[in-house]
């Protein structure tokens, strides 16, 4: 329903240039767009510049007749907004690591008999305590966790922003979420020793 | 990594959004100057005020939308149900048409089709004697001289056509069953009739006139000859002159 909202407003726009139809699409999707960034960039001031411009280039690709029509704005946003940093960081030298696949079931691992202790851990830990690890997470894996989990997007959404298959799409969030066990194993252990 | 671990976590995850640290910091001053400067861009490159669209074109929208949007296999399903739905919709809407309008013919060709579908003589007879009861209201909800006439014309059409379907039933005990209630509807519709006879209606250049003519009068012998009772034709007829001679006991 979000989606054919999204569609009525983008065709309104397309069709006659409607800023009101814009705007609303703008007031929709300024905040999300803004947190994603801060999962990305560090200065504020970057954030804001990419942020207004990543909307500055969806009008001028709505008002552009001869551009493909958007299915999904909401991924088409994130997309733009992955692109935009991406390009951010090229123009500074600097390269993102990609994510290697080379082996999907390596995320199958035997149990080593501490779901108990981290399910406890979780329930004790503070948001912020759970925060701060994954704010200690690798980048990629960060962003794909926070697009799944914070930003609640469906694995086909994420795999179109990431340009990923909706397989390697479900191994990066399961690495991801296996990072942040990783990160958590000291607290564990701590846990442990306190036989809380 | 268990399955339950993995749960565990990304339950845990969820509550992250929330947490004070992860808050958005975006500053509703800042974001109000964020969004003066992309829509201040809008209205430099073209951007237009609202326009209101018409029916028409708020239609063709969303049709375009649910196209792009719904897969090609579920949009045939789609357009059947529509196809169904809307051919229901229109035989409703057709249902209250009168004569001289212009779903009239089609309220005409659904009775008829409906009366087909009716397998057994006697009961098509019964149905068909219904629809002549309909032309008999039409003719009373309408004010032209031209509508009641072609109302009436129907009627009669009606009563006839419910007469030679009786004709074609065998069963004795359901032509007996038909007639009967055919007849009784044939005086329900003589009066009716009348009525209709002394309905005053509009002629074109014309105050209004009682309307008198011939389809008034074929209409009423075309009920005379529906009430009369069908002759039937039974096997036992031999049977009961026998009775009658006591030729044959029980």
């Amino acid at each position: 329903m979000q989606n054919f909202e999204d569609q009525l407003l983008v065709q309104q726009v397309a069709d006659s240039k409607d800023h009101a139809a814009f705007a609303v699409l703008y007031s929709r999707y300024q905040k999300k767009i803004h947190d994603f960034l801060l999962f990305k960039l560090a200065r504020k001031e970057d954030i804001e510049d990419i942020s207004s411009q990543i909307f500055l280039k969806l009008w001028e690709y709505l008002i552009d007749g001869n551009k493909r029509q958007i299915h999904n704005l909401r991924a088409f946003l994130y997309k733009s907004a992955r692109n935009a940093v991406a390009n951010f960081y090229r123009a500074q030298g600097h390269m993102p690591k990609p994510v290697e696949l080379d082996d999907p079931d390596e995320y199958l691992e035997i149990s080593d008999g501490r779901e108990d202790t981290l399910i406890k851990l979780l329930k004790s830990q503070s948001i912020d305590e759970l925060t701060a690890c994954v704010q200690q997470i690798p980048e990629s894996y960060r962003e794909i966790i926070a697009l799944r989990f914070f930003e609640e997007l469906e694995i086909n959404e994420i795999a179109e922003i990431t340009g990923k298959t909706i397989g390697n799409t479900n191994v990066l969030i399961h690495r991801g979420v296996q990072s942040l066990r990783k990160i958590m194993l000291p607290k564990m252990e701590q846990y442990d020793n306190q036989g809380i | 990594m268990t399955t339950k671990e993995y749960k565990a976590i990304t339950q845990a995850l969820k509550k992250v959004p929330h947490s004070p640290q992860w808050q958005s910091t975006l500053d509703p001053e800042v974001a109000e100057r964020m969004r003066a400067r992309v829509m201040a861009f809008v209205m430099e490159h073209g951007g237009q005020p609202s326009k209101q669209l018409s029916f028409i074109q708020k239609l063709r929208m969303n049709l375009n939308i649910t196209a792009r949007l719904v897969p090609q296999g579920f949009a045939y399903g789609l357009a059947l149900f529509a196809l169904l739905f809307g051919s229901g919709a229109f035989a409703a809407y057709a249902q209250r048409a009168l004569p001289g309008q212009t779903l009239y013919g089609a309220k005409i060709a659904l009775e008829q089709t409906h009366a087909r579908f009716v397998s057994n003589p006697a009961d098509r007879a019964r149905v068909q004697m219904e629809f002549a009861g309909r032309r008999l209201e039409e003719a009373k909800a309408v004010e032209s001289q031209e509508q009641v006439t072609e109302a009436i014309k129907r009627f009669s059409k009606d009563v006839k056509q419910a007469k030679e379907t009786l004709k074609q039933a065998s069963d004795p005990v359901q032509i007996k069953a038909a007639q009967q209630e055919i007849t009784e509807k044939a005086q329900e519709y003589e009066v009716k009739l009348a009525e209709t006879r002394m309905k005053p209606v509009r002629e074109v250049g014309v105050a209004a006139i009682p309307v008198v003519d011939k389809e008034m009068q074929e209409a009423e012998d075309a009920l005379k000859e529906v009430a009369e009772p069908q002759k039937i034709d039974t096997d036992n007829t031999e049977e009961d002159e026998l009775l009658k001679d006591g030729e044959v006991g029980l």
